[in-house]
Protein backbone atom coordinates (compact mmCIF):
# COMPACT_ATOMS: atom_id res chain seq x y z
CA UNK A 1 0.00 0.00 0.00
CA UNK A 2 1.21 3.53 -0.72
CA UNK A 3 2.01 5.80 2.20
CA UNK A 4 -0.51 8.49 2.90
CA UNK A 5 0.40 11.63 4.78
CA UNK A 6 -2.67 12.80 6.55
CA UNK A 7 -1.48 16.10 7.96
CA UNK A 8 -1.25 18.20 4.76
CA UNK A 9 -4.33 16.48 3.33
CA UNK A 10 -6.49 17.29 6.33
CA UNK A 11 -5.21 20.81 6.91
CA UNK A 12 -5.44 21.89 3.27
CA UNK A 13 -8.88 20.44 2.65
CA UNK A 14 -10.12 21.33 6.12
CA UNK A 15 -9.26 24.96 5.56
CA UNK A 16 -11.08 24.86 2.20
CA UNK A 17 -14.20 23.43 3.83
CA UNK A 18 -13.93 26.06 6.57
CA UNK A 19 -13.81 28.76 3.89
CA UNK A 20 -16.93 27.34 2.27
CA UNK A 21 -18.72 27.30 5.61
CA UNK A 22 -18.00 30.88 6.64
CA UNK A 23 -17.69 32.85 3.38
CA UNK A 24 -21.38 33.63 3.10
CA UNK A 25 -21.73 35.11 6.56
CA UNK A 26 -18.26 36.60 7.08
CA UNK A 27 -17.53 37.84 3.57
CA UNK A 28 -14.65 37.24 1.18
CA UNK A 29 -12.12 39.53 2.89
CA UNK A 30 -12.05 37.92 6.32
CA UNK A 31 -12.60 34.37 5.16
CA UNK A 32 -9.65 34.64 2.75
CA UNK A 33 -7.35 35.73 5.58
CA UNK A 34 -8.57 32.84 7.72
CA UNK A 35 -8.20 30.41 4.81
CA UNK A 36 -4.62 31.45 4.11
CA UNK A 37 -3.49 31.31 7.73
CA UNK A 38 -5.19 27.93 8.23
CA UNK A 39 -3.83 26.44 5.00
CA UNK A 40 -0.30 27.67 5.74
CA UNK A 41 -0.25 25.41 8.78
CA UNK A 42 -0.03 22.46 6.39
CA UNK A 43 3.57 23.35 5.59
CA UNK A 44 6.49 22.34 7.77
CA UNK A 45 7.71 25.92 7.57
CA UNK A 46 4.64 27.48 9.13
CA UNK A 47 5.22 30.94 10.60
CA UNK A 48 1.97 32.40 11.92
CA UNK A 49 2.88 36.08 11.68
CA UNK A 50 4.26 35.77 8.16
CA UNK A 51 1.19 33.97 6.89
CA UNK A 52 -1.09 36.51 8.55
CA UNK A 53 0.63 39.29 6.60
CA UNK A 54 0.48 37.22 3.41
CA UNK A 55 -3.19 36.55 4.11
CA UNK A 56 -4.09 40.23 4.50
CA UNK A 57 -2.19 41.18 1.34
CA UNK A 58 -3.73 38.38 -0.70
CA UNK A 59 -7.21 39.08 0.59
CA UNK A 60 -6.87 42.71 -0.47
CA UNK A 61 -5.61 41.60 -3.87
CA UNK A 62 -8.41 39.05 -4.23
CA UNK A 63 -11.11 41.58 -3.37
CA UNK A 64 -9.49 44.02 -5.79
CA UNK A 65 -9.34 41.56 -8.67
CA UNK A 66 -12.53 39.56 -8.21
CA UNK A 67 -14.97 42.06 -6.76
CA UNK A 68 -13.76 45.41 -8.07
CA UNK A 69 -11.89 44.34 -11.22
CA UNK A 70 -14.18 41.59 -12.50
CA UNK A 71 -17.31 42.93 -10.78
CA UNK A 72 -18.36 39.56 -9.42
CA UNK A 73 -21.22 39.67 -6.96
CA UNK A 74 -19.55 38.58 -3.75
CA UNK A 75 -20.04 39.66 -0.16
CA UNK A 76 -16.87 41.43 1.02
CA UNK A 77 -17.62 42.18 4.66
CA UNK A 78 -19.67 40.37 7.35
CA UNK A 79 -23.41 40.76 7.20
CA UNK A 80 -23.74 41.63 3.53
CA UNK A 81 -25.75 38.55 2.71
CA UNK B 1 -5.24 32.23 -51.08
CA UNK B 2 -8.22 31.78 -48.86
CA UNK B 3 -6.02 30.93 -45.92
CA UNK B 4 -4.33 34.32 -45.97
CA UNK B 5 -7.56 36.25 -45.98
CA UNK B 6 -8.69 34.19 -43.00
CA UNK B 7 -5.43 34.89 -41.22
CA UNK B 8 -5.85 38.57 -42.01
CA UNK B 9 -9.21 38.49 -40.26
CA UNK B 10 -7.55 36.67 -37.38
CA UNK B 11 -4.76 39.20 -37.01
CA UNK B 12 -7.33 41.96 -37.17
CA UNK B 13 -8.91 40.46 -34.07
CA UNK B 14 -5.71 39.42 -32.31
CA UNK B 15 -4.03 42.80 -32.72
CA UNK B 16 -6.75 44.89 -31.11
CA UNK B 17 -5.38 46.47 -27.92
CA UNK B 18 -7.66 44.52 -25.60
CA UNK B 19 -6.77 41.15 -27.14
CA UNK B 20 -3.08 42.03 -27.20
CA UNK B 21 -3.42 42.75 -23.50
CA UNK B 22 -5.04 39.39 -22.75
CA UNK B 23 -2.48 37.56 -24.90
CA UNK B 24 0.21 39.28 -22.82
CA UNK B 25 -1.53 38.39 -19.56
CA UNK B 26 -1.77 34.76 -20.72
CA UNK B 27 1.87 34.67 -21.82
CA UNK B 28 3.05 36.26 -18.56
CA UNK B 29 0.99 33.94 -16.39
CA UNK B 30 2.00 30.94 -18.48
CA UNK B 31 5.69 31.76 -18.16
CA UNK B 32 5.29 32.36 -14.43
CA UNK B 33 3.59 29.07 -13.67
CA UNK B 34 5.92 27.37 -16.13
CA UNK B 35 8.92 28.63 -14.18
CA UNK B 36 7.41 27.74 -10.81
CA UNK B 37 7.50 24.03 -10.09
CA UNK B 38 4.44 22.65 -8.38
CA UNK B 39 1.77 24.44 -10.35
CA UNK B 40 0.82 23.40 -13.84
CA UNK B 41 -1.25 24.81 -16.69
CA UNK B 42 -4.30 22.64 -15.93
CA UNK B 43 -4.64 23.97 -12.40
CA UNK B 44 -3.96 27.53 -13.52
CA UNK B 45 -6.49 27.46 -16.35
CA UNK B 46 -9.06 25.93 -14.00
CA UNK B 47 -8.28 28.69 -11.49
CA UNK B 48 -8.81 31.41 -14.07
CA UNK B 49 -11.88 29.95 -15.76
CA UNK B 50 -14.28 31.66 -13.33
CA UNK B 51 -12.70 35.03 -14.10
CA UNK B 52 -13.41 34.64 -17.82
CA UNK B 53 -17.16 35.05 -17.33
CA UNK B 54 -16.67 38.78 -17.48
CA UNK B 55 -14.55 38.72 -20.65
CA UNK B 56 -15.35 38.61 -24.34
CA UNK B 57 -15.18 35.01 -25.63
CA UNK B 58 -12.17 35.71 -27.89
CA UNK B 59 -10.23 37.45 -25.15
CA UNK B 60 -10.97 34.63 -22.70
CA UNK B 61 -9.75 31.93 -25.07
CA UNK B 62 -6.70 33.94 -26.11
CA UNK B 63 -5.65 34.32 -22.48
CA UNK B 64 -6.24 30.68 -21.55
CA UNK B 65 -4.39 29.44 -24.65
CA UNK B 66 -1.47 31.73 -23.80
CA UNK B 67 -1.17 30.09 -20.40
CA UNK B 68 -0.75 26.65 -21.97
CA UNK B 69 1.93 27.45 -24.51
CA UNK B 70 3.51 30.06 -22.23
CA UNK B 71 4.07 27.31 -19.67
CA UNK B 72 6.11 25.41 -22.27
CA UNK B 73 8.52 28.33 -22.52
CA UNK B 74 8.76 28.89 -18.78
CA UNK B 75 9.21 25.23 -17.90
CA UNK B 76 12.54 25.00 -19.68
CA UNK B 77 14.07 27.83 -17.61
CA UNK B 78 13.63 25.95 -14.34
CA UNK B 79 14.71 22.69 -15.93
CA UNK B 80 17.96 24.20 -17.17
CA UNK B 81 18.85 26.33 -14.15
CA UNK B 82 17.53 24.27 -11.25
CA UNK B 83 17.51 20.72 -12.64
CA UNK B 84 13.87 20.51 -11.70
CA UNK B 85 11.04 20.44 -14.21
CA UNK B 86 9.00 23.63 -13.91
CA UNK B 87 6.46 21.80 -16.02
CA UNK B 88 5.91 18.09 -16.58
CA UNK B 89 6.70 18.60 -20.26
CA UNK B 90 10.20 19.83 -19.37
CA UNK B 91 11.24 16.72 -17.47
CA UNK B 92 13.58 15.58 -20.23
CA UNK B 93 15.05 19.05 -20.68
CA UNK B 94 16.61 18.67 -17.22
CA UNK B 95 18.81 15.81 -18.41
CA UNK B 96 20.98 17.79 -20.79
CA UNK B 97 19.94 21.35 -20.06
CA UNK B 98 21.19 21.27 -16.47
CA UNK B 99 24.44 19.66 -17.54
CA UNK B 100 24.96 22.46 -20.05
CA UNK B 101 24.28 25.00 -17.30
CA UNK B 102 26.83 23.37 -15.00
CA UNK B 103 29.42 23.77 -17.71
CA UNK B 104 28.68 27.46 -17.96
CA UNK B 105 26.53 27.14 -21.06
CA UNK B 106 23.26 28.06 -19.38
CA UNK B 107 22.79 30.99 -21.74
CA UNK B 108 23.19 28.85 -24.82
CA UNK B 109 20.77 26.26 -23.46
CA UNK B 110 18.14 28.88 -22.59
CA UNK B 111 18.47 30.58 -25.97
CA UNK B 112 18.21 27.27 -27.80
CA UNK B 113 15.10 26.35 -25.83
CA UNK B 114 13.41 29.70 -26.47
CA UNK B 115 14.34 29.95 -30.15
CA UNK B 116 13.44 26.31 -30.75
CA UNK B 117 10.10 26.84 -29.05
CA UNK B 118 9.45 29.92 -31.13
CA UNK B 119 10.26 28.17 -34.41
CA UNK B 120 8.07 25.22 -33.42
CA UNK B 121 5.27 27.53 -32.31
CA UNK B 122 5.30 29.38 -35.63
CA UNK B 123 5.22 26.18 -37.69
CA UNK B 124 2.53 24.62 -35.53
CA UNK B 125 0.34 27.74 -35.71
CA UNK B 126 0.53 27.64 -39.51
CA UNK B 127 -0.30 23.95 -39.41
CA UNK B 128 -3.35 24.57 -37.21
CA UNK B 129 -4.53 27.25 -39.64
CA UNK B 130 -3.97 25.09 -42.72
CA UNK B 131 -5.50 21.89 -41.37
CA UNK B 132 -8.53 23.40 -39.66
CA UNK B 133 -10.54 24.35 -42.74
CA UNK B 134 -10.51 20.98 -44.53
CA UNK B 135 -10.90 19.11 -41.24
CA UNK B 136 -13.96 21.01 -40.12
CA UNK B 137 -15.42 20.68 -43.63
CA UNK B 138 -15.00 16.93 -43.24
CA UNK B 139 -16.43 17.04 -39.73
CA UNK B 140 -19.57 18.76 -40.99
CA UNK B 141 -20.37 15.54 -42.86
CA UNK B 142 -20.27 13.65 -39.57
CA UNK B 143 -23.52 12.34 -38.20
CA UNK B 144 -24.10 11.19 -34.63
CA UNK B 145 -22.69 7.73 -35.41
CA UNK B 146 -19.40 9.18 -36.68
CA UNK B 147 -19.10 11.45 -33.65
CA UNK B 148 -19.70 8.58 -31.29
CA UNK B 149 -17.04 6.46 -32.98
CA UNK B 150 -14.62 9.36 -33.05
CA UNK B 151 -15.04 9.89 -29.31
CA UNK B 152 -14.53 6.19 -28.66
CA UNK B 153 -11.34 6.35 -30.72
CA UNK B 154 -10.28 9.43 -28.78
CA UNK B 155 -10.84 7.77 -25.42
CA UNK B 156 -9.06 4.58 -26.48
CA UNK B 157 -6.19 6.72 -27.75
CA UNK B 158 -5.95 8.40 -24.37
CA UNK B 159 -5.78 4.98 -22.72
CA UNK B 160 -3.08 3.73 -25.07
CA UNK B 161 -0.92 6.79 -24.59
CA UNK B 162 -1.39 7.02 -20.82
CA UNK B 163 1.44 5.98 -18.53
CA UNK B 164 1.37 2.82 -16.54
CA UNK B 165 -1.31 0.20 -16.30
CA UNK B 166 -3.86 -0.09 -19.11
CA UNK B 167 -6.52 -1.41 -16.78
CA UNK B 168 -6.11 1.60 -14.50
CA UNK B 169 -6.35 4.01 -17.43
CA UNK B 170 -9.55 2.35 -18.65
CA UNK B 171 -10.94 2.45 -15.12
CA UNK B 172 -10.16 6.17 -14.96
CA UNK B 173 -11.95 6.82 -18.26
CA UNK B 174 -15.04 4.96 -17.11
CA UNK B 175 -15.04 6.76 -13.78
CA UNK B 176 -14.83 10.04 -15.70
CA UNK B 177 -17.67 9.05 -18.04
CA UNK B 178 -19.86 8.18 -15.07
CA UNK B 179 -19.09 11.45 -13.29
CA UNK B 180 -19.88 13.26 -16.52
CA UNK B 181 -23.45 12.02 -16.64
CA UNK B 182 -24.29 13.06 -13.09
CA UNK B 183 -27.32 15.34 -13.14
CA UNK B 184 -30.59 15.66 -14.95
CA UNK B 185 -30.93 13.56 -18.09
CA UNK B 186 -31.69 15.91 -20.99
CA UNK B 187 -34.04 13.51 -22.73
CA UNK B 188 -36.16 12.15 -19.93
CA UNK B 189 -35.64 14.73 -17.18
CA UNK B 190 -34.72 12.01 -14.71
CA UNK B 191 -32.09 12.97 -12.15
CA UNK B 192 -29.17 10.55 -12.21
CA UNK B 193 -26.56 9.83 -9.52
CA UNK B 194 -27.53 12.94 -7.59
CA UNK B 195 -28.18 11.23 -4.22
CA UNK B 196 -31.10 13.61 -3.79
CA UNK B 197 -28.76 16.60 -3.54
CA UNK B 198 -30.37 19.48 -5.44
CA UNK B 199 -26.98 21.07 -6.29
CA UNK B 200 -26.05 17.98 -8.29
CA UNK B 201 -29.08 18.15 -10.57
CA UNK B 202 -27.17 20.43 -12.95
CA UNK B 203 -24.21 18.09 -12.98
CA UNK B 204 -20.72 18.74 -11.63
CA UNK B 205 -18.78 21.69 -13.05
CA UNK B 206 -15.59 20.97 -14.95
CA UNK B 207 -13.79 23.74 -13.04
CA UNK B 208 -14.60 22.15 -9.71
CA UNK B 209 -13.34 18.75 -10.81
CA UNK B 210 -10.21 20.08 -12.51
CA UNK B 211 -9.19 22.25 -9.55
CA UNK B 212 -9.64 19.41 -7.11
CA UNK B 213 -7.97 16.75 -9.23
CA UNK B 214 -5.07 18.80 -10.52
CA UNK B 215 -4.74 21.80 -8.23
CA UNK B 216 -5.33 20.51 -4.72
CA UNK B 217 -3.87 17.06 -5.04
CA UNK B 218 -0.74 18.64 -6.57
CA UNK B 219 -0.43 20.99 -3.59
CA UNK B 220 -0.87 18.23 -1.04
CA UNK B 221 1.69 16.04 -2.79
CA UNK B 222 4.16 18.92 -2.96
CA UNK B 223 3.75 19.52 0.77
CA UNK B 224 4.78 15.95 1.46
CA UNK B 225 8.21 16.41 -0.02
CA UNK B 226 10.62 18.90 1.47
CA UNK B 227 11.57 21.96 -0.52
CA UNK B 228 15.02 21.94 -2.00
CA UNK B 229 16.15 24.11 -4.83
CA UNK B 230 19.65 24.61 -6.05
CA UNK B 231 19.83 27.54 -8.36
CA UNK B 232 22.75 27.99 -10.67
CA UNK B 233 23.52 31.58 -9.89
CA UNK B 234 26.40 32.21 -12.27
CA UNK B 235 25.82 35.28 -14.35
CA UNK B 236 24.22 34.46 -17.64
CA UNK B 237 26.97 35.53 -19.95
CA UNK B 238 27.19 34.44 -23.57
CA UNK B 239 23.52 34.05 -24.39
CA UNK B 240 24.13 32.78 -27.89
CA UNK B 241 25.01 29.26 -28.89
CA UNK B 242 28.25 28.80 -30.84
CA UNK B 243 28.18 28.03 -34.55
CA UNK B 244 28.93 24.38 -33.93
CA UNK B 245 26.12 24.15 -31.37
CA UNK B 246 23.75 25.87 -33.75
CA UNK B 247 24.55 23.32 -36.45
CA UNK B 248 23.65 20.50 -34.06
CA UNK B 249 20.56 22.19 -32.67
CA UNK B 250 18.88 23.36 -35.88
CA UNK B 251 18.08 19.91 -37.34
CA UNK B 252 17.03 18.71 -33.87
CA UNK B 253 14.56 21.59 -33.66
CA UNK B 254 13.16 20.59 -37.05
CA UNK B 255 12.72 16.97 -36.00
CA UNK B 256 11.23 17.99 -32.66
CA UNK B 257 8.77 20.32 -34.38
CA UNK B 258 7.63 17.63 -36.80
CA UNK B 259 7.27 14.97 -34.12
CA UNK B 260 5.55 17.31 -31.67
CA UNK B 261 3.10 18.54 -34.30
CA UNK B 262 1.97 14.99 -35.02
CA UNK B 263 1.84 13.82 -31.39
CA UNK B 264 -0.03 16.91 -30.27
CA UNK B 265 -3.02 16.02 -32.40
CA UNK B 266 -3.33 12.52 -30.99
CA UNK B 267 -5.81 11.98 -28.18
CA UNK B 268 -3.94 11.78 -24.90
CA UNK B 269 -1.07 13.59 -26.57
CA UNK B 270 0.03 17.15 -26.16
CA UNK B 271 3.13 18.78 -24.79
CA UNK B 272 4.40 16.13 -22.40
CA UNK B 273 4.26 13.12 -24.69
CA UNK B 274 5.86 15.15 -27.48
CA UNK B 275 8.88 16.13 -25.43
CA UNK B 276 9.54 12.57 -24.22
CA UNK B 277 9.24 11.16 -27.73
CA UNK B 278 11.50 13.85 -29.20
CA UNK B 279 14.22 13.17 -26.65
CA UNK B 280 14.28 9.44 -27.26
CA UNK B 281 14.28 10.01 -31.03
CA UNK B 282 17.32 12.28 -30.75
CA UNK B 283 19.12 9.74 -28.60
CA UNK B 284 18.37 6.95 -31.03
CA UNK B 285 19.55 8.70 -34.18
CA UNK B 286 22.59 10.44 -32.65
CA UNK B 287 26.01 9.33 -33.91
CA UNK B 288 27.27 9.24 -30.35
CA UNK B 289 24.37 8.56 -27.96
CA UNK B 290 26.70 8.62 -24.95
CA UNK B 291 26.82 12.43 -25.15
CA UNK B 292 23.21 12.55 -23.98
CA UNK B 293 22.81 13.27 -20.31
CA UNK B 294 26.12 15.09 -20.37
CA UNK B 295 25.03 18.33 -21.97
CA UNK B 296 24.07 17.49 -25.56
CA UNK B 297 22.40 20.53 -27.08
CA UNK B 298 20.06 18.37 -29.19
CA UNK B 299 18.65 17.05 -25.92
CA UNK B 300 17.46 20.57 -25.13
CA UNK B 301 16.52 21.73 -28.61
CA UNK B 302 14.35 18.82 -29.73
CA UNK B 303 12.12 18.31 -26.68
CA UNK B 304 11.60 22.04 -26.18
CA UNK B 305 10.56 22.47 -29.81
CA UNK B 306 8.39 19.38 -29.57
CA UNK B 307 6.50 20.40 -26.45
CA UNK B 308 5.58 23.77 -27.86
CA UNK B 309 4.55 22.28 -31.21
CA UNK B 310 2.49 19.65 -29.40
CA UNK B 311 0.85 22.21 -27.15
CA UNK B 312 -0.24 24.15 -30.20
CA UNK B 313 -1.41 21.35 -32.48
CA UNK B 314 -3.48 19.84 -29.67
CA UNK B 315 -5.86 22.70 -30.42
CA UNK B 316 -6.70 21.10 -33.78
CA UNK B 317 -9.14 18.41 -32.60
CA UNK B 318 -10.62 20.79 -30.04
CA UNK B 319 -11.24 23.59 -32.52
CA UNK B 320 -12.39 21.54 -35.50
CA UNK B 321 -14.20 18.62 -33.90
CA UNK B 322 -15.03 19.90 -30.45
CA UNK B 323 -13.21 16.94 -28.92
CA UNK B 324 -10.53 17.48 -26.25
CA UNK B 325 -7.27 15.57 -26.63
CA UNK B 326 -5.87 16.43 -23.18
CA UNK B 327 -7.01 17.96 -19.89
CA UNK B 328 -6.09 21.50 -20.98
CA UNK B 329 -8.29 21.17 -24.05
CA UNK B 330 -11.06 19.76 -21.87
CA UNK B 331 -10.93 23.02 -19.91
CA UNK B 332 -10.85 25.09 -23.10
CA UNK B 333 -14.08 23.36 -24.11
CA UNK B 334 -15.43 24.20 -20.68
CA UNK B 335 -14.47 27.83 -21.26
CA UNK B 336 -16.28 27.90 -24.62
CA UNK B 337 -19.42 26.40 -23.12
CA UNK B 338 -19.32 29.00 -20.31
CA UNK B 339 -19.34 31.63 -23.06
CA UNK B 340 -22.31 29.97 -24.75
CA UNK B 341 -20.34 28.60 -27.69
CA UNK B 342 -20.92 24.98 -28.65
CA UNK B 343 -17.50 23.64 -29.66
CA UNK B 344 -17.44 21.76 -32.93
CA UNK B 345 -16.98 22.15 -36.69
CA UNK B 346 -19.55 24.95 -36.81
CA UNK B 347 -17.38 27.35 -34.83
CA UNK B 348 -15.14 28.04 -37.83
CA UNK B 349 -18.05 29.19 -40.02
CA UNK B 350 -20.31 30.72 -37.40
CA UNK B 351 -17.65 32.53 -35.42
CA UNK B 352 -14.77 33.10 -37.84
CA UNK B 353 -13.42 36.05 -35.87
CA UNK B 354 -13.18 33.90 -32.74
CA UNK B 355 -11.59 31.01 -34.56
CA UNK B 356 -9.01 32.89 -36.62
CA UNK B 357 -8.46 35.42 -33.86
CA UNK B 358 -7.43 32.64 -31.50
CA UNK B 359 -5.08 31.11 -34.08
CA UNK B 360 -3.49 34.45 -34.96
CA UNK B 361 -3.07 35.22 -31.26
CA UNK B 362 -1.04 32.04 -30.85
CA UNK B 363 1.62 33.45 -33.11
CA UNK B 364 1.41 36.87 -31.48
CA UNK B 365 1.73 35.16 -28.12
CA UNK B 366 4.82 33.27 -29.28
CA UNK B 367 6.49 36.53 -30.31
CA UNK B 368 5.70 37.98 -26.88
CA UNK B 369 7.07 34.88 -25.19
CA UNK B 370 10.32 35.10 -27.10
CA UNK B 371 10.76 38.66 -25.84
CA UNK B 372 9.63 37.74 -22.33
CA UNK B 373 11.97 34.79 -22.09
CA UNK B 374 15.19 35.88 -23.72
CA UNK B 375 16.04 39.37 -22.48
CA UNK B 376 13.98 39.14 -19.30
CA UNK B 377 15.12 35.77 -18.11
CA UNK B 378 16.68 37.23 -14.96
CA UNK B 379 13.32 38.43 -13.73
CA UNK B 380 11.76 34.97 -14.02
CA UNK B 381 14.66 33.38 -12.21
CA UNK B 382 13.97 35.71 -9.28
CA UNK B 383 10.51 34.21 -8.94
CA UNK B 384 12.15 30.92 -8.13
CA UNK B 385 13.28 32.40 -4.84
CA UNK B 386 9.65 32.64 -3.69
CA UNK B 387 9.35 29.69 -1.32
CA UNK B 388 6.53 27.22 -1.84
CA UNK B 389 5.15 27.68 1.68
CA UNK B 390 4.30 31.27 0.76
CA UNK B 391 2.95 30.34 -2.65
CA UNK B 392 0.56 27.48 -1.99
CA UNK B 393 -1.91 29.19 0.38
CA UNK B 394 -2.39 31.84 -2.30
CA UNK B 395 -3.17 29.22 -4.92
CA UNK B 396 -5.71 27.64 -2.59
CA UNK B 397 -7.31 31.02 -1.90
CA UNK B 398 -7.69 31.87 -5.60
CA UNK B 399 -9.25 28.44 -6.26
CA UNK B 400 -11.73 28.86 -3.41
CA UNK B 401 -12.80 32.40 -4.27
CA UNK B 402 -13.02 31.54 -7.97
CA UNK B 403 -15.19 28.51 -7.45
CA UNK B 404 -17.39 30.27 -4.94
CA UNK B 405 -17.89 33.25 -7.24
CA UNK B 406 -19.27 31.10 -10.06
CA UNK B 407 -22.42 30.06 -8.26
CA UNK B 408 -22.28 31.84 -4.90
CA UNK B 409 -22.77 28.42 -3.45
CA UNK B 410 -20.51 26.82 -0.84
CA UNK B 411 -21.49 23.39 -2.14
CA UNK B 412 -19.09 23.82 -5.07
CA UNK B 413 -16.26 24.58 -2.64
CA UNK B 414 -16.97 21.35 -0.75
CA UNK B 415 -17.15 19.39 -3.99
CA UNK B 416 -13.79 20.79 -4.98
CA UNK B 417 -12.31 19.66 -1.66
CA UNK B 418 -13.83 16.23 -2.25
CA UNK B 419 -12.14 15.96 -5.64
CA UNK B 420 -8.93 17.06 -3.97
CA UNK B 421 -9.10 13.90 -1.85
CA UNK B 422 -10.01 11.84 -4.92
CA UNK B 423 -7.08 13.23 -6.89
CA UNK B 424 -4.65 12.62 -4.04
CA UNK B 425 -5.75 9.04 -3.53
CA UNK B 426 -5.64 8.37 -7.29
CA UNK B 427 -2.08 9.63 -7.62
CA UNK B 428 -1.07 7.51 -4.61
CA UNK B 429 -2.60 4.49 -6.34
CA UNK B 430 -0.69 5.27 -9.58
CA UNK B 431 -3.89 6.14 -11.43
CA UNK B 432 -3.50 9.07 -13.78
CA UNK B 433 -6.21 11.70 -13.43
CA UNK B 434 -5.79 12.91 -17.05
CA UNK B 435 -7.90 10.19 -18.73
CA UNK B 436 -10.54 10.74 -16.06
CA UNK B 437 -11.06 14.40 -16.89
CA UNK B 438 -11.23 13.54 -20.60
CA UNK B 439 -13.92 10.97 -19.86
CA UNK B 440 -15.68 13.50 -17.65
CA UNK B 441 -15.90 16.14 -20.39
CA UNK B 442 -16.72 13.68 -23.16
CA UNK B 443 -19.23 11.67 -21.09
CA UNK B 444 -22.35 13.73 -21.79
CA UNK B 445 -21.51 14.26 -25.47
CA UNK B 446 -20.76 10.58 -25.95
CA UNK B 447 -24.08 9.59 -24.48
CA UNK B 448 -25.96 12.19 -26.50
CA UNK B 449 -24.44 11.03 -29.82
CA UNK B 450 -24.96 7.38 -28.95
CA UNK B 451 -28.63 8.03 -28.31
CA UNK B 452 -29.11 10.08 -31.45
CA UNK B 453 -27.37 7.49 -33.60
CA UNK B 454 -29.49 4.72 -32.13
CA UNK B 455 -32.64 6.78 -32.62
CA UNK B 456 -31.83 7.34 -36.29
CA UNK B 457 -31.09 3.66 -36.83
CA UNK B 458 -34.22 2.63 -34.93
CA UNK B 459 -32.22 0.87 -32.27
CA UNK B 460 -29.87 -1.05 -34.53
CA UNK B 461 -26.34 -0.94 -33.06
CA UNK B 462 -24.87 -2.14 -36.37
CA UNK B 463 -25.21 1.43 -37.66
CA UNK B 464 -21.76 2.18 -36.24
CA UNK B 465 -20.25 -0.35 -38.62
CA UNK B 466 -22.50 0.32 -41.60
CA UNK B 467 -21.45 3.92 -42.05
CA UNK B 468 -17.97 3.86 -43.59
CA UNK B 469 -16.27 6.69 -41.65
CA UNK B 470 -17.67 5.43 -38.37
CA UNK B 471 -16.59 1.87 -39.17
CA UNK B 472 -13.02 2.98 -39.96
CA UNK B 473 -12.80 4.97 -36.72
CA UNK B 474 -14.05 2.06 -34.63
CA UNK B 475 -11.70 -0.39 -36.36
CA UNK B 476 -8.81 1.98 -35.63
CA UNK B 477 -9.88 2.08 -31.98
CA UNK B 478 -10.04 -1.72 -31.76
CA UNK B 479 -6.71 -2.05 -33.58
CA UNK B 480 -5.04 0.39 -31.16
CA UNK B 481 -6.35 -1.54 -28.19
CA UNK B 482 -5.35 -4.95 -29.59
CA UNK B 483 -1.93 -3.60 -30.50
CA UNK B 484 -1.03 -2.57 -26.96
CA UNK B 485 -2.31 -5.86 -25.60
CA UNK B 486 0.21 -7.81 -27.70
CA UNK B 487 2.94 -8.70 -25.16
CA UNK B 488 5.95 -7.51 -27.20
CA UNK B 489 4.34 -4.17 -27.96
CA UNK B 490 3.24 -3.61 -24.38
CA UNK B 491 6.79 -4.24 -23.22
CA UNK B 492 8.03 -1.60 -25.66
CA UNK B 493 5.37 0.79 -24.39
CA UNK B 494 6.57 0.36 -20.83
CA UNK B 495 10.15 0.99 -21.90
CA UNK B 496 9.17 4.09 -23.81
CA UNK B 497 7.48 5.61 -20.78
CA UNK B 498 10.26 4.72 -18.38
CA UNK B 499 12.76 6.75 -20.34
Amino acid sequence: MPRFQWRPLFIVLGSVVLFGAIVRSVGVALSTVILIVAASAASREFRPRESLIAGVLLAALAVGVFVIGLQLQLPIWPGQQ
Amino acid sequence: MELFSHLAVGFGVALTPINLLYALVGALLGTLIGVLPGIGPVATIAMLLPTTYALQPVSALIMLAGIYYGAQYGGSTTAILVNMPGESSSVVTCLDGYQMARRGQAGAALATAALGSFFAGTCATLLVAAVSLPLSALALKFGPAEYFSLMVLGLIGAVVLAHGSLVKAIAMIILGLLLGIVGTDVNSGVARFDFGIPELSDGIGVVVVAMGLFGFSEIILNLESTEKRELITTKLRGMWPTKAQFKLAAPAVLRGTALGSVLGVLPGGGAMLSSFAAYSLEKRIAKDPSRFGKGAIEGVAAPEAANNAGAQTSFIPMLTLGIPSNPVMALMIGAMIIQGIQPGPNVITEKPELFWGLIASMWVGNVMLLVLNLPMIGMWVKFLTVPYHVLFPGIIAVCCIGVYSVSNNAFDVYTMAFFGVVGYVLVKLDCEPAPMILGFVIGKMLEEYLRRAMLLSRGDPLVFFQRPISAVLLILAIAALVLVLIPSVSKKREEAFRE
